[in-house]
């Protein structure tokens, strides 16, 4: 697998635009995933991955070996900054909070028992708000950290920051998401209340 | 009761779970928490909205991502940003190459007597007149030398005295490009503010 994807990488950097595109077919799930959580929205997510898509294909060039996942993260989270600083800049009317998880989630992807699968919307819905309550540098990191399950050292790689900054980042974030869904436990479903 | 150590503590205990943090410190955590019931309680909480952000459903992308040869075409700015920026350029150029002329032209020229203090004015003199003293009178023709030098310093009376040599630190900054070095100036300011306006709108 780690030759194929050098071996892709290397087309890529010769300008192999169809390599490239097979190369980022592997990881496009994980960056949306990320800018979607980041943002907070679909449309902000969808611009962000394909404008840092974009700069990826004009900056492989740069690309000096390690993970591709990791380089491709710190596009995509940079992206997501520009297109937060840009959201600032122009504001526009949210999209209700109800609605953002229902249309990036369509029903029929999705397997288990429709109580069931009520049950996890209304818990990500909360996440997500408390996700939305933090700065963009705890934001990062919580989500690289505890939704795509990257370690500190590919955190650090990926948002350009030292180990003890991630370190100190992590934890504030999540002692902020813990406050957040405890003063909004009640909204919880009963099962995944901390005292059910 | 457990002062610095405690907060330490309670500051990692939010990476308690992770397989990244140090033996060390995990080991710290582990000693504290069998004796902290404080500490407990934070992790139990913790953990539960560690464990719930985990748990939530990654979203499938809605349409696929590719890279297409039309989306690597640079998308062109409007040719005002361009004269804009050119114009930004040009004028704060000319504003430092003005400033420049002018403090070459300081440096390199002599000491000039244009800081020299100003003739005594006749209202002086006739103000206080000393008795004894003699009318006064248009002192007698200086040597040539001596007027070449009154009118290099800029001394336009001729009744005057010469005057004493200027010490170097009354030079004064002789502006002579001052209304251009104004107009490049604030030129280069408003055309810099025109292309940031039209690099935003973009």
């Amino acid at each position: 697998m780690f030759e194929e994807e050098k071996a892709l990488v290397e087309k890529a950097r010769q300008g192999d635009l169809a390599a490239f595109n097979s190369l980022i077919s592997a990881y496009q799930n994980i960056a949306y995933n990320v800018a979607f959580r980041i943002l907070g929205n679909h449309y902000d997510a969808s611009d962000a991955v394909q404008e840092a898509f974009i700069k990826a294909f004009r900056a492989i060039h740069k690309f000096k070996g390690g993970s591709f996942k990791v380089w491709l993260l710190r596009i995509v989270t940079n992206a997501c900054k520009d297109a937060l600083r840009a959201s600032k800049r122009k504001p526009t009317v949210p999209l209700s909070p109800q609605g953002r998880e229902l249309e990036s989630v369509p029903f029929s992807v999705n397997e288990e028992n429709p109580e069931n699968y009520a049950e996890r919307h209304e818990l990500a819905r909360l996440v997500q708000e408390a996700i939305d309550t933090l700065p963009f540098d705890q934001k990062a990191v919580i989500v690289l950290a505890d939704l795509e399950g990257l370690d500190y050292f590919e955190i650090s790689e990926a948002l350009g920051i030292p180990l003890g900054t991630v370190k100190s980042r992590l934890s504030r974030a999540r002692a902020k998401v813990r406050d957040y869904l405890l003063a909004h436990e009640e909204l919880l479903p009963s099962r995944y209340r901390l005292k059910p | 009761m457990f002062g610095k150590k405690h907060q330490k503590i309670k500051a990692l205990l939010p990476l308690y779970g992770d397989k990244s943090l140090s033996s060390e410190e995990r080991k710290l955590i582990e000693e504290h928490l069998r004796v902290c019931q404080e500490c407990q309680a934070e992790w139990e909480s913790l953990r539960w909205a560690i464990s719930l952000t985990r748990e939530i459903p990654r979203v499938p992308a809605p349409r696929s991502f590719v890279v297409r040869a039309a989306d690597l075409e640079k998308v062109r700015a409007p040719v005002g940003l361009y004269v804009a920026r050119a114009f930004t350029a040009l004028a704060a150029a000319l504003f430092i190459i003005l400033i420049g002329l002018d403090l070459l032209a300081f440096k390199a020229a002599p000491i000039r007597a244009l800081a020299t203090p100003l003739p005594p004015t006749p209202a002086i003199v006739r103000t206080y007149p000393e008795p004894e003293q003699k009318p006064l009178a248009l002192p007698v023709s200086p040597p040539e030398e001596e007027v070449m030098t009154r009118e290099f310093g800029g001394l336009e009376e001729a009744p005057t005295p010469i005057p004493a040599p200027v010490p170097e630190a009354e030079r004064r900054l002789n502006l002579r490009w001052l209304p251009w070095e104004i107009a490049a100036g604030f030129g280069a300011i408003a055309a810099g503010l025109a292309s940031w306006i039209l690099g935003r709108r973009r």
